[in-house]
């Protein structure tokens, strides 16, 4: 493996020898624009998954499953959607409302972890934490099988929007994910010097690189390397304008609610049309709502989301390519029904709800339920394994996948979990 | 010369560089330099900087280094099938290749005298600066492999003298449960030999000179050596060279500074977004370090702290986390100075530990309910008025109040460890909790400091997580836990006396190096750590920035105040660093050898500053001083990696610029320049300059 040649050709390198060429160039520059169209439609036909983070536990109970009439039922009223007759929603919710027809709630999570580095972890593993291995985000495992199958792509197949921390684990630095601020900035991303410059010091350290590696002290020296080629390409690569939410229109912008949070989402939809497979967005709002839930949602939390969310869903429409997306939304886990003495409400794992569709699963449908109080599950119940397995379903990465952790053992992609049956048929 | 012309002629330079030459090109080549004025200004630049590199790279590597410099280059054993034979065994391409470079420089100095008129350059009066001539004949490297320790000064790494324990016992090994006094670290070296018995592994073999001594400055004084100090110890024949590096590493005002940085992350985190006044924190926690205060003071005085962020920089630990009821304190004091892991039984019963009930979050919580963050308009440094903040304690406290799983409140009083406190106008909930944490043979809080300060210093704690210590998780070595902690109270919490003697220990001066007979000692690999070998440890980002600055001298080259290196280090830090937003206050980080941070590293303004080659900076002075490209090449692997530039580095220095010659264009001179600069952002950006090795 060598660090100075790219893994392939990128477009712009390629125009460049194009235009350099002149006259003979003609044939390969109408060539181009063929592949191109055809590049279009190839992307449109290729899988993603769009994770939207309600960090620090959504209160479930008061947005996708409420309780009207019982004591732990809240200020809020359930209103119709466009979705079967038995998904409701809440009244803070309309615009999202009107198009869940497109989405479902899976309302019987049941997933133990009530702290939110175990829940964090959980949720985005499937795997409960342990210290004997560090298991991989959903995203990184994402990136893992499908960036090698995308080789038109230069930017991370695994890109984090306002957020960052959750680890590749045994699948290497390599398919981390790529952390980017709210606002698609990236610092550091400008070389200062031209590509020869840059191949002339990356062959340098590659000697280097490699006299260390020679020295045995285990295989960081190993992952260092990957990521130092995927700095390369993304640094010479066009697809850096995925980045550009200005770039669009204020119609787009406006239609996704004007909010940090809408951005994002925008940013998300620019970088699954580019190609990438995982795009996680954090959901800016703090939702560990132990204090004052109602007056949260209603002012801040619920409108912004009501917009972006559905601002999204629309427009993936509109590309084209919301059945090859999949959504989902959720935090490490739901809030106590209970409501507490400071109208707030607690970590509680035991009967949630999430938010889920696109990428073909069936939409406007109610998954599972919880008992009156919404204490007790009365259905089958759910855990983040049969989440993401139905994510990897949709994502057509077999549900047979094994993983090998670094010693050696046999890991099975979403911790062996079963797709949601109601989500796929 | 046309451009076309030129990369002729380049070629054939190459070609006689190569000895692949023939006659007509000869013809050629000889034509052009007789003919034309700057085909011979490049004919001599040209083969000049050849005959250099050649000279260098046939010597460098392996003949011409000193016996102790060799010794220190312990990579090259791996790379040295690749290396012609040293010259005393007389093999050919070796032979052929030096003569070859003599003959260079020989011809060369006639046509420099002819052409300049004296002014040859200085390099061609004899061999490369700090070289003796003909030490190479006289002085075949010793041994060759650089970590036979036989090359090597021993060091006694059980010196009564230097560790500061009075030894009662000579150097008889004294194995069995009960620790003799003062040969503490006879027992860990006997225990760790013990248990790599059991499992049928081998330590790794003596950590070279100058892997130790990167370690031991990134591990004291949080940032590398520069390479005088290299240049020095190498030199150094003293055989407790060691020992003194540690006792003048131990005293410096970086050991202070350095753990002062440890604990305040670990304390109130990095995240800038906090409204605390977190230099007044290092402030207080630089002063303990410095005066050496027993651990338990300085806890007590954070537990116990009074008054306003900018008075008492202890009290910010505090005015951090007593926000959303004093939850995060609770959680905060539990792990960071506990190492116990008891926020999930603020809710419910400890998953595995069924005596960690929701009791022991409540009770100890409760000490933090006598305890207001008050705050008020203050002045800020600049006269300009801010908020300050500030605890105050009142005479009485609540008691706090929880509800469990099955919906009942609960009330809790101020308890810990079984242990309650009188209640009373005159007492201070807080001051008791101080007092109540350092009460005992070996309290908690001895064990805490001892699995972190050990997992700081080898790589892996006792525990894994270092922050999860209970019942539930046993420590890998208890006996040597054990005994730690009950020395460290012993000597009343002395830190620096702990840190000597882990310093002395034998596992802090092995190899990293994994060998066939350790593979299984790989806790990478999720199995129980052995400690056969000293663990790479990735540099935290302030060892990473402190090191840049110390390598570049970036932080003389610039805007010069400390303050200003102080901001810039924060702002640095902060592109990493962001709060979450729950109620443990915790936060998340991109400092972790991904993309963001190889962007840092490859593009950031600290790097392009250090490979700029102005003024002032450290590249600037060695492009400047009138050795060798090699030397001034070995001298940038010095200051960034501690250590002698391998022959593949020479070997690929050599091609750059080689290359940089030949495809840009560029002059020789500065395509030598170039190339140094490339090589000196190379080893900045390798991984070995990114880890503790």
């Amino acid at each position: 493996m060598s660090l100075r040649i790219p893994s392939g050709m990128s477009r712009r390198h390629f125009l460049s020898h194009v235009s350099a060429g002149g006259a003979a160039a003609l044939g390969a520059t109408s060539f181009l624009s063929h592949l191109e169209a055809h590049a279009a439609d190839v992307q449109k036909a290729q899988k993603a998954c769009i994770l939207i983070w309600l960090g620090g536990g959504a209160p479930t109970i008061d947005m996708w499953d409420l309780k009207p009439g019982s004591k732990n039922g809240g200020e809020f009223k359930p209103i119709a959607t466009a979705g079967d007759r038995d998904l409701q929603i809440c009244e803070h919710l309309p615009e999202l409302a009107k198009v869940m027809d497109n989405m479902s709630v899976v309302r019987s999570m049941s997933t133990r972890e009530a702290d939110h580095n175990r829940g964090t972890y959980f949720m985005h593993t499937a795997y409960v934490p342990n210290p004997t291995v560090v298991h991989p985000t959903f995203g990184s495992v994402v990136s893992y099988e499908l960036a090698p199958k995308r080789k038109e792509l230069e930017i991370p197949a695994f890109i984090s929007i306002g957020g960052g921390g959750m680890d590749p684990g045994f699948l290497g630095m390599a398919h981390a994910p790529f952390v980017v601020d709210a606002q698609g900035r990236i610092q550091n991303a400008d070389m200062g010097s031209d590509l020869a410059r840059l191949n002339q010091r990356l062959q340098m350290l590659e000697a280097v690189e490699d006299s260390f590696i020679r020295s045995n002290r285990g295989d960081i020296g190993k992952a260092h390397k990957e990521v130092y080629q995927k700095a390369r390409e993304l640094m010479t690569s066009e697809q850096m304008a995925a980045f550009r939410v200005e770039q669009e229109r204020p119609e787009v912008r406006q239609a996704y609610g004007s909010t940090g949070f809408g951005n994002m989402l925008i940013m998300a939809r620019r970088l699954v049309q580019t190609g990438v497979p995982f795009v996680e967005v954090r959901n800016p709002n703090g939702w560990d709502l132990h204090n004052d839930v109602f007056d949260s949602l209603r002012t801040t939390h619920l409108p912004q989301l009501d917009k972006g969310i559905a601002g999204l869903v629309n427009d993936l429409k509109a590309h084209g390519l919301f059945e090859n997306t999949v959504v989902v939304c959720m935090g490490e886990f739901g809030r106590t029904p209970r409501i507490n003495q400071n109208v707030g409400r607690d970590h509680w794992a035991q009967s949630w709800s999430v938010l889920i569709g696109g990428g073909g699963l069936a939409g406007g449908r109610a998954i599972g339920k919880t008992d009156a109080d919404g204490i007790r599950i009365e259905s089958d119940s759910y855990l983040p394994n049969d989440l993401w397995a139905t994510v990897a379903h949709a994502l057509r990465i077999p549900l047979d996948t094994v993983h090998q952790s670094k010693n050696g053992r046999p890991m099975r992609i979403a911790n062996g979990g079963t797709p949601i049956k109601d989500l796929i048929s | 010369m046309t451009p076309r012309d030129r990369e002729h002629f380049l070629t054939l330079l190459d070609a006689l560089c190569d000895e692949r030459l023939d006659e007509a090109g000869h013809a050629q080549l000889e034509e052009r330099v007789a003919t034309d004025g700057e085909a011979r200004t490049l004919y001599i630049d040209y083969l000049l900087l050849h005959g250099c590199l050649h000279w260098d790279a046939v010597e460098g590597g392996a003949v011409a280094l000193p016996g102790t410099l060799a010794a220190l280059q312990d990579d090259s054993a791996l790379s040295r099938p690749a290396l012609p034979a040293p010259v005393a065994s007389g093999r050919a391409p070796g032979r052929r290749r030096w003569a070859f470079a003599g003959v260079a420089c020989a011809l060369l100095a006639a046509c420099a005298l002819w052409l300049r008129n004296g002014e040859g350059p200085q390099q061609l009066a004899g061999p490369p600066e700090g070289r003796p001539e003909g030490a190479n004949e006289l002085e075949a490297p010793p041994g060759g492999d650089a970590d036979d320790d036989s090359a090597l000064p021993r060091v006694r790494l059980r010196d009564p003298a230097a560790t500061g324990i009075a030894s009662t016992t000579g150097d008889d090994p004294a194995p069995g449960p009960a620790v003799p006094r003062g040969d503490l670290v006879a027992f860990i070296d006997d225990r760790l030999a013990a248990a790599w018995t059991e499992a049928g592994v081998q330590p790794s073999p003596e950590a070279a000179d100058s892997e130790w001594l990167r370690r031991v400055h990134l591990d004291l004084a949080g940032r590398i050596p520069d390479a005088a100090t290299v240049e020095a110890f190498l030199q150094d024949k003293n055989p407790r060279k060691r020992a003194a590096v540690v006792e003048r590493l131990l005293n410096e005002p970086t050991f202070a500074t350095h753990f002062a940085t440890v604990w305040s992350n670990l304390l109130v985190g990095r995240a800038p977004e906090r409204d605390i006044d977190r230099d007044a924190l290092v402030q207080f926690l630089r002063d303990q370090f410095h005066r050496n205060r027993p651990w338990s003071e300085t806890v007590g005085e954070l537990v116990a702290a009074e008054g306003a962020d900018h008075e008492n920089g202890a009290a910010n630990f505090l005015l951090a986390h007593l926000n959303n009821e004093a939850v995060p304190a609770t959680a905060v004091t539990f792990r960071i100075l506990l190492c116990q892991q008891v926020q999930c039984s603020q809710c419910h019963v400890h998953p595995v530990v069924k005596d960690w009930g929701q009791e022991k979050f409540w009770q100890l919580n409760a000490f933090f309910q006598q305890t207001d963050v008050v705050e008020r308009e203050g002045r800020d440094a600049d006269g300009g008025s801010r908020m300050v903040r500030e605890l105050v304690s009142r005479p009485v406290g609540d008691p706090s109040y929880y509800e469990t799983l099955g919906g009942v409140m609960r009330v809790a009083w101020p308890k810990f460890e079984g242990q309650a406190i009188e209640e009373g106008p005159e007492v201070n909930r807080r001051r008791e909790l101080a007092r109540l944490m350092s009460s005992g043979d070996r309290p908690q809080l001895a064990a805490a400091f001892v699995n972190r300060l050990w997992a700081q210093l080898f790589g892996r704690g006792f525990t894994a997580p270092v922050d999860d210590m209970g019942p539930h998780n046993p420590p890998t070595h208890p006996e040597i836990l054990d005994a730690l902690t009950e020395e460290f109270v012993q000597s009343d919490y002395d830190i620096r006396a702990l840190v000597r003697q882990l310093c002395s220990t034998r596992l802090y001066h092995l190899s990293s190096r994994i060998i066939p007979d350790n593979e299984a000692d790989a806790p990478d690999r999720g199995e129980r750590p052995l400690f056969a070998r000293m663990y790479v440890k990735p540099l935290t980002a302030e060892q990473l920035f402190d090191s840049l600055l110390a390598t570049t001298t970036a932080d003389r080259s610039g805007v010069g105040s400390w303050s200003e290196v102080v901001e810039r280090r924060k702002h640095w830090l902060s592109q990493f660093y962001s709060v979450l937003d729950n109620e443990e206050n915790g936060e998340t980080s991109t400092f972790d050898g991904s993309l963001p941070q190889a962007l840092v590293m490859m593009n950031g303004e600290l790097v392009q500053e250090a490979v700029s080659g102005r003024p002032g900076t450290y590249l600037n002075a060695v492009l400047s001083a009138s050795v060798s490209e090699t030397e001034k090449l070995r001298r940038l692997c010095l200051s960034t990696l501690s250590r002698e530039p391998t022959p593949l580095e020479l070997a690929a220095f050599r091609q750059a610029v080689r290359q940089a010659t030949r495809m840009r264009g560029a002059a020789v001179q500065s395509a030598t320049s170039e190339s140094l600069a490339d090589a000196y952002w190379a080893y900045l950006n390798s991984t070995e300059f990114l880890v503790n090795r």
